[in-house]
């Protein structure tokens, strides 16, 4: 298999056979990630689309310091950003204040059985501000000082995001495994 | 309440860790067109760029070589004007011209012995030539030349004459000059303050609608550069340039209404208000006092402040302008090769050379009474960026050492200014540079 490193050099020359098996290389993975930023398929297509056409303009910019994957990772997620932010004017939310609690929950254990794809469905049920916060967080590890620069919000708004999206999570999860029931009858 | 939410956030964390799913074979199909038209461009001009580069320094190394061999190999004839002593200089032989006999020799020939310009011939030293020695002439009918007639090189014939002494009875004018004497003294060096109007714009390698809806709303603005520029003169036709210019661009970003008076209403104490994404970068407001409507280019604009929540009429706020102003200000360090094509009264030279530019000022304004109300600056632009420049030189000579001096020239960016907003966007100018130059 070849080095990722002579397939950038390839993409680089313009040659048709590296630029498609770097995409076939990382398409599975990085659609999955556009699954879930985004509410539909159509929507995850084109951030793909677009995440994989600026990763080939933007190879030349690659210096080779941290690990490919995670580059073209940042890409495809700042084009889901940007994508978002196209669609939706960012309205203010500063209801801080309402932040929910979160029921009891069990162990990690408690929720064996559940697949990938049923999380990921899950996940993209969420409203796309919440779905976009706790993306950024919980999945990519960005702080929320960092996300309310990335979203144009505040701080207070995205803690409060993140934790409308973990009960809302908390109850479809409960949902799938039958534990939310056993919880709130707890 | 952390922890909770850790768990779940871990529950997802680990779940989709390496999730993977096969796209839809379409995606790869609208993708693969997409990056080879965006190629194209960048690469041909980047190649046609290299191409021209090679050939024309080819070129002057050829010339250059071919100068510096074919200088002072030849003792007998100088190789262009400059190194021909007038004809006042010390001169060897000097004898009256029989008219009678030109004249019916050549009836091209003047009649008036003041109309003749006599041949000249340079040797390389006086020393070399004695009596006994045969010397290469001009022909008789090359020798004597109505005026206008060009006496380069080759205007001179070879013809062999027997001795020196035979010289005094031929019938024209000679003069012999030494050309290996103490040289004129040359001026290499030339200092020139030049100043040009910019006619400055960009093409996009991308093409997508943003891009080019982007492109269409945004209009550029007088630009300008300036500066002085030292040269030295490496042989009568190469010289190499550098010096410090000045340089300001900047385009107008249509679509956008600036109100001021906002201040009392902005509550988010600090961070910018407004984002505006523009051809080069996305400008970010600093000024918490300005408030900015779109009603151009849908979502080029990010605010939480949107028209159905804030309506600026209804706030009283004041009107300002319906545009914004970006500014961008370079300093340029040049390296720039001359060659001279025509070198005479009015000269004419091939320019080409690489610049880098330090961004020194960058402001984003709107007008208000005729003055600039500052509004922020546009992230993310380089600090320093790198064009390529080509042009022609015209060059009138009112003296000696003072020179008047044209330069039509077109520059290309080989970077960006701006890559962060995923927009590529190159630009290029063309400006005539005009300016007067001394030589010492």
């Amino acid at each position: 298999m070849p080095e990722i490193k002579n397939i950038i050099n390839g993409c680089l020359k313009g040659n048709r056979r590296d630029q498609e098996l770097l995409y076939r290389r990382h398409a599975a993975k990085l659609y999955a990630v556009c699954l879930q930023y985004s509410g539909n398929d159509e929507e995850a297509r084109d951030i793909l689309q677009d995440g994989f056409i600026k990763i080939f303009e933007n190879l030349v910019h690659y210096r080779d310091e941290g690990s490919f994957e995670g580059w073209i990772r940042r890409i495809v997620v700042n084009t889901a950003l940007e994508k978002y932010r196209n669609k939706h004017n960012l309205y203010r939310v500063d209801d801080i204040d309402q932040i929910p609690e979160l029921d009891a929950q069990p162990d990690n254990e408690d929720y064996a059985g559940l697949e990938a794809i049923d999380l990921l469905d899950i996940i993209r049920e969420l409203p796309p501000k919440y779905r976009l916060v706790f993306n950024l967080f919980a999945i990519e590890g960005y702080s929320h000082k960092e996300i309310s620069k990335m979203m144009n919000i505040s701080e207070g708004t995205s803690k409060s995001n993140l934790s409308r999206a973990r009960v809302i999570l908390q109850k479809r999860v409960g949902l799938y495994t039958g534990i939310g029931k056993k919880v709130s009858n707890g | 309440m952390d922890d909770k939410g850790a768990n779940i956030d871990l529950l997802f964390r680990n779940g989709l860790k390496d999730y993977e799913v096969l796209p839809p074979s379409e995606v790869w199909t609208s993708i693969r067109p997409a990056i080879r038209k965006k190629q194209t461009p960048f690469v041909l001009l980047r190649a046609a760029a290299l191409v021209a580069t090679v050939l024309s320094l080819s070129f002057l190394a050829y010339r250059w070589s071919m100068e510096i061999t074919s200088g002072p190999g030849n003792p007998v004839v100088a190789l262009n004007e400059e190194s021909v002593a007038p004809a006042g200089g010390p001169a060897i032989f000097r004898q009256q011209v029989q008219q009678n006999k030109v004249e019916n020799d050549n009836p091209l020939f003047a009649a008036d012995a003041s109309d003749v310009i006599p041949p000249v011939i340079v040797v390389r030293d006086e020393s070399t030539i004695s009596a006994s020695e045969e010397i290469t002439f001009p022909s008789l009918s090359a020798g004597v030349f109505p005026d206008g007639i060009s006496r380069g090189r080759t205007d001179l014939m070879e013809v062999s004459y027997p001795g020196i002494n035979n010289l005094l009875t031929e019938d024209y004018t000679m003069v012999l000059v030494p050309s290996t004497g103490p040289a004129d003294k040359q001026e290499r060096w030339t200092i020139a303050a030049l100043v040009a109007p910019t006619y400055f714009t960009r093409f996009t390698g991308s093409h997508n609608e943003l891009s080019r809806q982007i492109m269409d709303s945004e209009q550029p603005l007088f630009s300008y550069s300036g500066g002085v520029a030292l040269s030295y003169k490496i042989n009568r036709r190469v010289s190499i340039q550098s010096g410090i210019y000045f340089s300001s661009v900047g385009q107008m970003v249509e679509g956008i209404t600036a109100f001021s008076g906002f201040q009392k209403y902005d509550n988010t104490k600090g961070d910018h208000n407004f984002e505006v994404l523009t051809a080069n970068g996305t400008v970010y407001t600093s000024n918490t006092d300005v408030f900015l409507l779109n009603h151009g280019l849908e979502g080029r604009m990010v605010t939480q402040f949107t028209n159905d929540v804030f309506d600026p009429v209804k706030a009283e706020l004041r009107y300002i302008d319906n545009s914004l102003r970006q500014s961008f200000s370079y300093l340029e360090l040049p390296f720039i090769v001359r060659y001279k094509l025509i070198d005479k009264t009015l000269g004419l030279n091939v320019i080409g050379g690489l610049s880098s530019n330090l961004l020194v000022n960058n402001s984003v304004y709107t007008n208000i009474d005729g003055g600039k109300y500052l509004i922020g600056k546009t992230e993310g632009v380089n600090s320093i960026t790198f064009s390529s420049s080509l042009g022609m030189g015209m060059e009138y000579n009112f003296t000696k050492s003072l020179s008047l001096n044209l330069e039509p020239t077109f520059r290309y960016y080989l970077n960006p200014f701006n890559e962060l907003s995923g927009l590529k966007f190159h630009p290029y100018s063309f400006g005539i540079f005009s300016g007067l130059s001394f030589k010492f």
